[in-house]
């Protein structure tokens, strides 16, 4: 993050066969400038672990269970070099407008400890 | 250094609180209202000057159970407080008789970084070079046990990985990104040198103890590489 500059940001995406997952190892690097201030248990010692190498059972803590055909790709933000998750479109949201599909996206979502939420999560 | 802060790997943290995003405190992400000021103070500090690197350079150089006891914005006010006794800023007798640090960890954190100021660098040339490597190439990362701030971590040094991005662009974002974390924490010069992701398979970083399909993606200056055998 540079003051005054922009958050240099590399957007990873999510797809069928390959899940992102973020995570600052050394202390809490993150795309502040998008995600705003990062969750108190991604600056913590058991996220920081065991992202790197444990992410399968890192995911299941979070609900999120993948195959194990689908590659999980780790990445350490060492440098001043962010990263950040598109996540997979859910199912069932053809012809969703972009405020509709905005309802799905969360913050771990773009972390990449979850999905984005399915229609059928949405409230009322 | 070769600090506890240094986490990829280590066993024995227990679950994560899945759940504490830091939102439910009422006060966004902060558990008490003293941390937005010690959040707001490092920001003008680094805005004002000082580098990031530095800056996390100075958290990192705690006796290992202060890094443990402080909580996140505890660690950021030691740091600052050793940035500013380091560069001047403020007095080492006014810091320790506020009780901000202590003469012990104020002696351990000055040496450290004098120790690495006065040993040998990691550096393989002091300016930008265009570089060595492209996709695809085999790399090894070297080892190292330096005094020095250094974003290699220690999970990563050894291995074998395969480069999976060169940042040669030239926007400013990414000219930025090549300034050499290592120089710039330690003895604050900035100096460009070559990045790259390079991307390591979770069973050559943890051996049968990885799990399936797995892979690491961590960012090298060229200063970390070597060509694979």
């Amino acid at each position: 993050m540079r003051i005054g500059a922009q958050d240099t940001i590399r957007v990873v995406e999510n797809t069928p066969k390959v899940h992102n997952l973020i995570v600052c190892t050394l202390c809490s690097c993150y795309p502040w400038g998008i995600l705003g201030l990062p969750p108190v248990w991604y600056k913590s010692g058991p996220y920081r672990s065991r992202a790197v190498s444990d992410p399968r059972s890192v995911l299941a803590e979070f609900g999120t269970v993948l195959d194990d055909d689908v590659e999980i790709r780790v990445w350490d933000t060492n440098s001043e070099m962010w990263y950040l998750v598109l996540p997979e479109r859910p199912a069932g949201t053809e012809g969703w407008t972009e405020e509709q599909l905005m309802e799905l996206v969360t913050v771990n979502s773009m972390v990449g400890v979850q999905n984005a939420k399915n229609p059928s999560e949405l409230g009322g | 250094m070769n600090g506890v802060y240094d986490l990829g790997g280590v066993q024995g943290f227990g679950p994560i609180e899945s759940s504490n995003s830091g939102e439910e405190s009422g006060l966004g992400h902060f558990h008490e209202d003293w941390e937005k000021r010690i959040l707001g103070m490092a920001l003008w500090v680094v805005g004002s000057g000082m580098p990031l690197e530095y800056m996390r350079y100075c958290r990192e150089r705690q006796f290992p159970k202060n890094y443990f006891d402080r909580s996140y914005y505890e660690t950021w006010l030691y740091g600052l407080v050793l940035a500013l006794i380091e560069q001047g800023e403020v007095t080492a007798e006014e810091m320790i008789r506020r009780g901000l640090i202590t003469q012990e960890e104020l002696d351990m954190a000055i040496s450290l970084r004098q120790d690495a100021l006065a040993g040998p660098s990691i550096l393989q040339a002091r300016e930008m070079t265009p570089p060595q490597f492209k996709v695809g190439d085999a790399v090894r990362t070297i080892v190292q046990r330096p005094s020095g701030h250094t974003r290699e971590t220690r999970y990563s040094r050894g291995m074998m990985g395969v480069i999976e991005h060169v940042y040669d662009g030239n926007d400013v974002g990414e000219i930025e990104a090549r300034t050499f974390a290592d120089a710039r924490g330690t003895s604050l010069e900035k100096i460009e040198r070559p990045l790259y992701t390079v991307r390591f398979r979770g069973s050559e970083l943890w051996g049968d103890f990885a799990e399936d399909n797995t892979y690491v993606n961590v960012n090298m200056w060229e200063d970390y590489l070597e060509p694979a055998a």
